[in-house]
């Protein structure tokens, strides 16, 4: 367990964190959410030991220290040099050595799918395939404790989706992993629990299960020609998307209702579904929607 | 440390610009040079020794712009960040990077000396008092490296204040035409640089050298310099860690 106890940075004038109070249970994935300069990084960077100069405490409860991989931001590799030497590099960092090293270089380059461009220079690569030795470099040591900051930045669809199945495993492996996005829907997918951060405080924190059953109300969702007046008919959540959202505590209700009157006064929406409520709307709900360019 | 000296030494051997700047311009130079002045000149050797050894030390002052260029990209990539997320210490950081520059000024200057020996018919009387000046010429210019790179914002703070170093210490210090040469207030004010000391502490080593100066003091001034660098890097590294950090 990790216990984040009032925590505050500041860079000059800016309070990049405010008392942020978190536990992070071992053996889970824990997220980190929030718009562009809300505090993720600066807590990551914290949490993974890079910025020292901080208020406040962070506890690690375990018995022995979990050895720690860190992926940041940026991509940081030799990109003259090869994947293996990078890996290899990494590696010898966090103590590996003879014959453990080569096996675990050979193993790292399986996990992160670049055995066959093992030798090639890391600068031939695409943006994906360098996203995902980035992420082996951290892995090299087998780390107990796994903190990625924005892995997925910039990959493509197939990069992603792998880096996903790799932190699936490294979940089933029982690895405690903290993973900071501003991709909602990443988090959802990937994560147990999560804190929602916005202007380098907690707004709120949880399991997402918790988090979406006490926040966001399933909805139905309908686009087309509708009369104003059905707008009445249920409360209007928001217009979204060229459509209009209608929260119901029982939608699967709602959403005979509402197919019933179209087919009653013979109107064809273009859309007419059911919409699961998100993280995505939890985070809306909880922080608003102004943009946060002056933050 | 070992394995930051490693990757640098792998990496910097790569660099088609290290190899120009250090180690094809300084050959093409002494060739020219040799060309236009050692000609007609009946002790040619003498004048060898004049531009093999002014020449090393000139163009050892250009691996500050690798330095720069290295420790500028670490610090912009993220690599010093993620480096203190490992058991690696800055002290192991800085030194593991510093190695392989030193390294590459000892092997140029070596380079350059075997060459004037092979072609110019160089000869050395103290070969081990030779690698050892080289040793501490690398010292020192590697120090201001350190130093130079931690106060640089860009790349080009580090072009441009290399330049300066390397023709402002050229001039005064004698190293592209005999010291005794050079009109009597620049041989006061050239007393003061760095390179004046290094190419004295090469010269001191060559046979029939009268203007040499003693090896010892030389090389002590150098050892002074290289404090100084190293100070000036130590002044600076705290800021290039935070900056790097944040």
């Amino acid at each position: 367990m990790i216990t984040i106890q009032n925590v505050n940075k500041r860079y000059k004038e800016t309070r990049a964190l405010q008392n942020i109070d978190l536990s992070i249970p071992s053996g889970v994935c824990y997220g980190f959410v929030g718009p562009n300069g809300a505090g993720k990084s600066s807590l990551i960077k914290i949490l993974a030991g890079v910025v020292k100069d901080y208020e406040g405490s962070i506890h690690v409860s375990d018995a022995n220290p979990p050895s720690l991989g860190y992926v940041p931001q940026e991509v940081c590799l030799e990109e003259t040099l090869s994947a293996t030497t990078n890996l290899h590099f990494y590696g010898k960092i966090q103590g590996l050595k003879g014959e453990k090293l080569i096996r675990q270089v050979k193993t790292v380059l399986d996990d992160i799918g670049l055995t066959n461009r093992a030798n090639s220079k890391v600068k031939t690569f695409s943006g994906g395939m360098k996203r995902r030795l980035n992420i082996g470099c951290a892995l090299m040591h087998e780390p107990d404790l796994v903190i990625m900051d924005e892995p997925t930045v910039g990959v493509d669809p197939q990069s992603r989706l792998h880096i996903f199945q790799m932190i699936r495993s490294l979940k089933q492996q029982g690895k405690t992993i903290i993973y900071a996005s501003h991709y909602m829907e990443e988090i959802e997918e990937l994560c147990d629990e999560v804190a929602f951060i916005d202007g380098g405080k907690i707004v709120e924190q949880g399991s997402i299960d918790d988090l979406l059953t006490s926040y966001a109300q399933p909805a139905v969702f309908i686009k087309g020609d509708i009369p104003k007046a059905w707008l009445d008919f249920e409360n209007v959540i928001q217009q979204k998307d060229g459509g209009w959202l209608f929260a119901s505590s029982n939608p699967m209700q709602l959403l005979g209702k509402l197919a019933q009157r179209c087919e009653e006064q013979n109107i064809m929406p273009s859309q007419l579904s059911l919409m699961q409520p998100r993280l995505e709307d939890v985070f809306f709900t909880l922080t608003g929607t102004a943009l946060r360019d002056t933050a | 440390m070992w394995a930051v000296a490693n990757l640098e030494a792998r990496k910097q051997l790569q660099d088609k610009s290290l190899l120009f700047w250090n180690l094809a311009l300084p050959i093409i130079f002494i060739i020219g040079f040799m060309a236009i002045f050692a000609d007609d000149a009946p002790d040619q050797t003498a004048i060898a020794n004049q531009i093999i050894t002014g020449f090393s030390v000139f163009f050892a002052v250009f691996i500050i712009i690798s330095m720069v260029i290295s420790f500028v990209k670490d610090r912009e990539n993220g690599f010093v960040a993620r480096m203190a997320s490992t058991p690696l210490t800055p002290g192991g950081y800085f030194i593991g990077k510093w190695l392989p520059f030193g390294a590459i000024v000892v092997g140029q200057i070596m380079i350059l000396v075997i060459m004037g020996i092979i072609v110019y018919d160089m000869s050395i009387d103290q070969p081990f008092f030779y690698l050892l000046v080289a040793c501490f010429v690398a010292m020192m210019v590697t120090s201001w490296g350190v130093a130079i790179a931690m106060f640089s914002k860009t790349e080009n703070t580090g072009l441009a204040l290399t330049q300066i170093i390397a023709f402002a210490g050229a001039i005064l210090g004698g190293l592209w035409m005999p010291f005794e040469t050079l009109p009597e207030t620049i041989q006061t004010i050239g007393t003061f640089s760095p390179q004046y000391w290094a190419h004295q502490a090469f010269l001191s080593t060559l046979p029939g050298q009268p203007d040499g100066e003693d090896v010892g003091i030389a090389l002590l001034i150098l050892l002074g310099y290289t404090g100084v660098g190293f100070a000036l890097a130590f002044v600076g590294y705290r800021k290039f860690l935070r900056e790097s950090r944040s």
